[in-house]
């Protein structure tokens, strides 16, 4: 197999790896937002949930942010490092290299399953909050959430996934790059710290990748390019360099 | 025989610190080729060299015929390996750790029975490999390395973790490989019973450089005999057999003589002279002693 012809088997396998991995069960870890809201609503006595009068409205946009803000970069540090370790650990990559496959569609095709396990899990937290709206709805009526507007959710939710994109794509080479969990981690960590202080920042914000989900919900006046196109070509490019690099690194 | 595999003055270095030195190896077609070596010898750096896992400072290599730095791909289609500990995903089955190399060797789940089956695994498929021995984790890498029905096995100490029946087995299925399948098998061991056992040709490998090179029968002619004779006063029975023409080296309470010489006249001479005469015996250099001479004189 040559080329793009490689990619999907590579895909394929990659997928039949995920299975009984921490890597798959952790996307399920959007349900905690949800849930803690969902919480927050039976109650009823949270001002978090009752900031407007558009109940719904308000949970949609306080599930998504507590996500975007604190959950997903280390989500998106967890899943990397843990897929790379599946390779790391028993030394897997000097059998996986000599599959004669080309190399570079291992690496997008392990780019493309930590993309899929980011998706899973904003799939996760949609249905997740749609789930819980129906329920307050059901359950706590004082709320008077009447309607249930999925776009208020989906849409930024899917810019979201649009713009971690550059930071999945320099997690994963940085995973790959160094078999070090606690190197992956502590890179990834130290990236969101400065992410977070980096988002209100007209000069840096709109151009660190760990801040560009936020900027998404929170758009900087007068930005040049939407951070999820900005997200999608950077991603694009650091891929195209660590797939290149890893085509030619030695197999220890 | 054409050589399937060939390397011309493969070199490579890590840091600055040579493991390969202009390696010229040749393994012959439908050989068992054992390449021998002590520990750091660069037995492993040269398999990784050869499988594409990492690439030379200098030279060449030649696997089928074709160049490796250009046909990586074309090659390894044709080519089994295991490089030392078996790589497994321990969260899998046995039957999924080998349904994954199956899809990209376009394999079908036949195939797979097929090498559990040959490795003594198939009552173990649905195991997880996180609760296989040391033992069964080198069977499934082995079942790996066949999987493809690979004309050339590269395996870098295939009988590591097995217990003595397994090694016994695993050497009857690597013995056979050339003869009912038409693989060539490409070894590296530093067991030399395994490679007396098991190889047809051998390579000694020495802080990365090629001591000897060539088929086993060759290693095994140059194999030095001599007689070693004890006697109850071995200085007297020297002086004896040296004014008699036969010349003797004293090693401990021995008298070692040329393997030239008769036996029985040795023996008469002795006896007639009033010498007990307690041991006579013909012996040979063992292959270890052989390997130790090439190997450690080098390292001198």
């Amino acid at each position: 197999m040559i080329g793009l012809q490689a990619l999907p088997a590579v895909l394929a396998t990659e997928y039949m790896k995920l299975r009984r991995t921490l890597a798959l069960r952790m996307t399920v870890l959007p349900l905690v937002v949800v849930f803690l809201y969902f919480l927050l609503g039976i109650m009823g006595t949270s001002s978090l949930v009752r900031q407007n009068p558009d109940v719904w409205d308000s949970i949609g946009r306080n599930s998504i942010s507590l996500w975007t803000m604190l959950m997903l970069p280390l989500f998106i540090t967890l899943e990397t490092s843990l897929l790379a370790g599946l390779e790391h650990t028993d030394r897997n990559w000097k059998y996986l290299m000599t599959m004669p496959v080309p190399r570079w569609t291992v690496y997008v095709s392990k780019f493309i399953v930590t993309l899929t396990l980011v998706a899973i899990a904003h799939v996760v937290l949609f249905a997740g909050t749609m789930v819980s709206g129906l329920l307050l709805r059901q359950f706590a009526p004082d709320l008077k959430i009447v309607a249930l507007p999925m776009g208020g959710v989906a849409w930024p939710l899917l810019k979201i996934t649009a713009a971690a994109l550059m930071a999945v794509a320099i997690q994963h080479w940085v995973s790959l790059r160094w078999p070090s969990f606690i190197a992956a981690m502590g890179f990834g960590m130290c990236a969101m710290v400065v992410g977070f202080m980096a988002v209100n920042s007209p000069e840096y914000g709109p151009w660190f990748p760990w801040s560009l989900t936020l900027h998404t919900l929170r758009p900087l006046p007068g930005a040049v390019i939407h951070p999820a196109v900005f997200s999608a070509i950077g991603a694009a490019a650091i891929t195209a360099f660590g797939a290149w690099q890893f085509a030619r690194r030695d197999v220890a | 025989m054409p050589n399937l595999i060939e390397t011309q003055t493969l070199s490579r270095a890590f840091n600055g610190q040579p493991a390969v030195r202009a390696l010229d190896l040749e393994v012959p077609e439908g050989a068992v080729y054992a390449f021998l070596g002590p520990n750091g010898a660069g037995k492993s750096t040269s398999i990784r060299l050869i499988l594409g896992l990492i690439r030379p400072d200098s030279g060449t290599i030649t696997v089928f015929g074709l160049p490796l730095a250009t046909e990586r791909l074309a090659v390894l289609r044709r080519v089994g390996s295991l490089v030392e500990m078996p790589s497994l995903y321990p969260h899998l089955t046995a039957t999924e750790n080998l349904a994954i190399p199956a899809r990209l060797l376009q394999r079908r789940s036949a195939d797979i029975s097929r090498v559990l089956e040959t490795v003594g695994l198939s009552s173990v498929g649905r195991k997880l490999v996180g609760n296989f021995s040391l033992g069964m984790r080198q069977r499934l890498g082995l079942a790996q390395a066949l999987l493809g029905q690979p004309e050339l096995l590269v395996l870098d100490e295939p009988t590591n973790g097995l217990d003595p029946a397994g090694i016994h087995e695993v050497r009857q299925l690597l013995k056979s490989m050339p003869s009912e399948h038409g693989v060539t098998v490409f070894l590296s061991s530093h067991l030399l019973s395994e490679v007396e056992q098991l190889a047809t040709h051998v390579g000694i490998l020495s802080q990365g450089t090629m001591v000897f090179q060539g088929a086993v029968a060759d290693l095994a002619a140059r194999r030095q005999s001599r007689l070693r004779v004890i006697v109850d006063r071995p200085a007297a029975a020297a002086v004896l057999l040296n004014a008699r023409g036969w010349s003797t080296d004293r090693q401990g309470e021995a008298l070692i003589a040329a393997a030239t010489a008769p036996a029985a006249a040795l023996n008469r001479i002795l006896v007639e002279a009033g010498f007990d005469v307690h041991q006579l015996v013909h012996e040979e250099d063992s292959l270890e002693h052989m390997f130790l001479g090439m190997t450690q004189s080098e390292v001198r």
